[in-house]
């Protein structure tokens, strides 16, 4: 559903309600990027797959095309390598390739050094630590490749009438970012419930009492379509550890 | 109705002035706009919406010319709420975001206060026009022309004062109850829930 069609919604929820009137377009959207900006991180969606570059490949460190929440990248993996420090490197194709804190790398890469001039021939790994997100993603062992991630997306505030709950935005070209479609559209309707239950509360209408178990009832329907921890199973560990700056 | 037809209707079919000799053209014309002008403020007419840009960041709008109160405000779609000015400024930190509330005041008579900061687009105002004496006089409407057929009660709204002024008091009373009874009926034609009745008061205490 698009922002229009719920603020729409909305309105038309609070209309019949007595300072009902009152309601303006202003608060709906407030109301509602907020929530869903809570409900996106408490269900981790939107979780969708980058592929960076989008095409060809990238060489040395690297953003993300999208915004993501500081513990949104999931999984990584190498899915093409044109250049890599040793024959090795070819190996890592296809496969899922670790991201590592500073910290971590030290731990269990003790040789590498956090020095881009200087070639790593041990097992690749991703750098990135959330604590320094400016400072991009780095590989290490590898020269030049395309990888794939699975990142928790924060979804951008919906602004215009088009704009869909959960979308992301993907900076692929960072002039002309491209607004994906929203995630799970079955459920964005959850967003108009809980913002018609809110201002009916503050209206003081009993029917937000109906909204909310509405609004509660398809949140939980979305949890068990979701179901969070299982979006990502780590498979080995530094991934499944907290990591440090 | 023009004021030519009204000034004939209050002279010929009120205050019964066949020969011209009781009022000059000019104080019908007076007494005419006058109470054009007191109805139209009773009843907030007449009104007019128009468009203007409000840039990104903006913290206020641009009245429009004549612009005696303002209705309603929406900018890009986002409808505001009227609010008092330190509403205004309480929500007004940060970046812009949509549209929540405005304020005119007609004592400032200055730009229309918005908040929170704009995220710019077209502003759309809907707001009551001040009047101003039409020239030539004979030939304009009273109100821009709306609601003609609620213009001859301006003729009876005039002839109360010409009565008055021509020591006639005594005739007063049916013109009076004429005027408030059509004043009852353009409120109710225009969704009014009472009678504004503080222009005249009966002392019958009649219809009010």
């Amino acid at each position: 559903m698009t922002f229009s069609e719920l603020i729409e919604d909305v309105h038309e929820n609070v209309s019949l309600a007595q300072g009902g009137a009152a309601v303006v377009r202003g608060e709906i959207k407030r109301l509602m990027n907020l929530k869903m900006r809570e409900i996106s991180l408490e269900t981790g969606i939107p979780t969708l797959y980058v592929d960076v570059p989008n095409t060809g490949t990238v060489t040395g460190r690297f953003q993300m095309p999208v915004r993501f929440h500081p513990e949104g990248i999931k999984y990584a993996e190498v899915i093409e390598v044109t250049e890599g420090a040793t024959s090795a490197t070819e190996q890592m194709k296809n496969r899922q390739i670790p991201i590592l804190s500073v910290q971590e790398a030290n731990e269990f890469h003790p040789l590498w050094e956090d020095d881009e001039d200087k070639p790593y021939y041990g097992p690749p790994f991703l750098v990135w630590s959330p604590a320094a997100p400016d400072e991009g993603i780095r590989p290490v062992g590898i020269v030049s490749a395309k990888y794939r991630f699975l990142v928790h997306a924060v979804p951008e505030d919906m602004v215009n009438d088009a704009d869909e709950p959960f979308s992301v935005l993907d900076y692929c070209d960072p002039d002309n970012p491209i607004r994906r479609p929203g995630a799970m559209p079955a459920y964005h309707r959850v967003l108009a419930h809980f913002v018609s239950h809110e201002l009916l509360q503050r209206i003081g209408d009993e029917r937000w009492q109906a909204y909310f178990a509405r609004y509660r009832d398809m949140k939980m329907e979305m949890y068990s379509q979701i179901q969070p921890v299982n979006v990502y199973l780590p498979t080995w560990g530094p991934q499944n550890r907290r990591r440090h700056a | 109705m023009t004021f030519a037809e009204l000034r004939e209707f209050v002279r010929r079919e009120i205050v019964v002035d066949d020969y011209e000799d009781a009022f000059e053209n000019a104080d019908l014309d007076d007494v005419l706009w006058k109470a054009s002008y007191e109805v139209a403020a009773a009843l907030d007419i007449p009104r007019a919406i128009t468009t203007s840009s409000v840039a990104a960041d903006a913290l206020t709008v641009t009245a429009p010319a004549n612009c005696a109160r303002v209705h309603s405000l929406s900018i890009g779609g986002d409808d505001g709420l009227q609010m008092s000015v330190q509403q205004i400024y309480r929500m007004r930190p940060g970046s812009s975001r949509p549209l929540r509330y405005f304020n005119f005041d007609p004592r400032r008579a200055d730009a229309i206060l918005i908040a929170p900061p704009s995220v710019g687009g077209t502003a759309v105002i809907e707001y009551t026009l001040t009047l101003t004496r039409p020239s030539p006089f004979d030939t304009g409407e009273p109100w821009g022309g709306v609601l003609p057929q609620f213009h001859p009660m301006i003729a009876y709204r005039a002839a109360i004062s010409l009565f008055q002024m021509d020591e006639r008091e005594n005739e007063v009373q049916h013109w009076q109850n004429e005027y408030q009874l059509r004043l009852a009926e353009v409120s109710h034609f225009l969704g009014g829930t009472s009678t504004p009745a503080y222009l005249l008061s009966s002392p019958q205490g009649g219809n009010q």
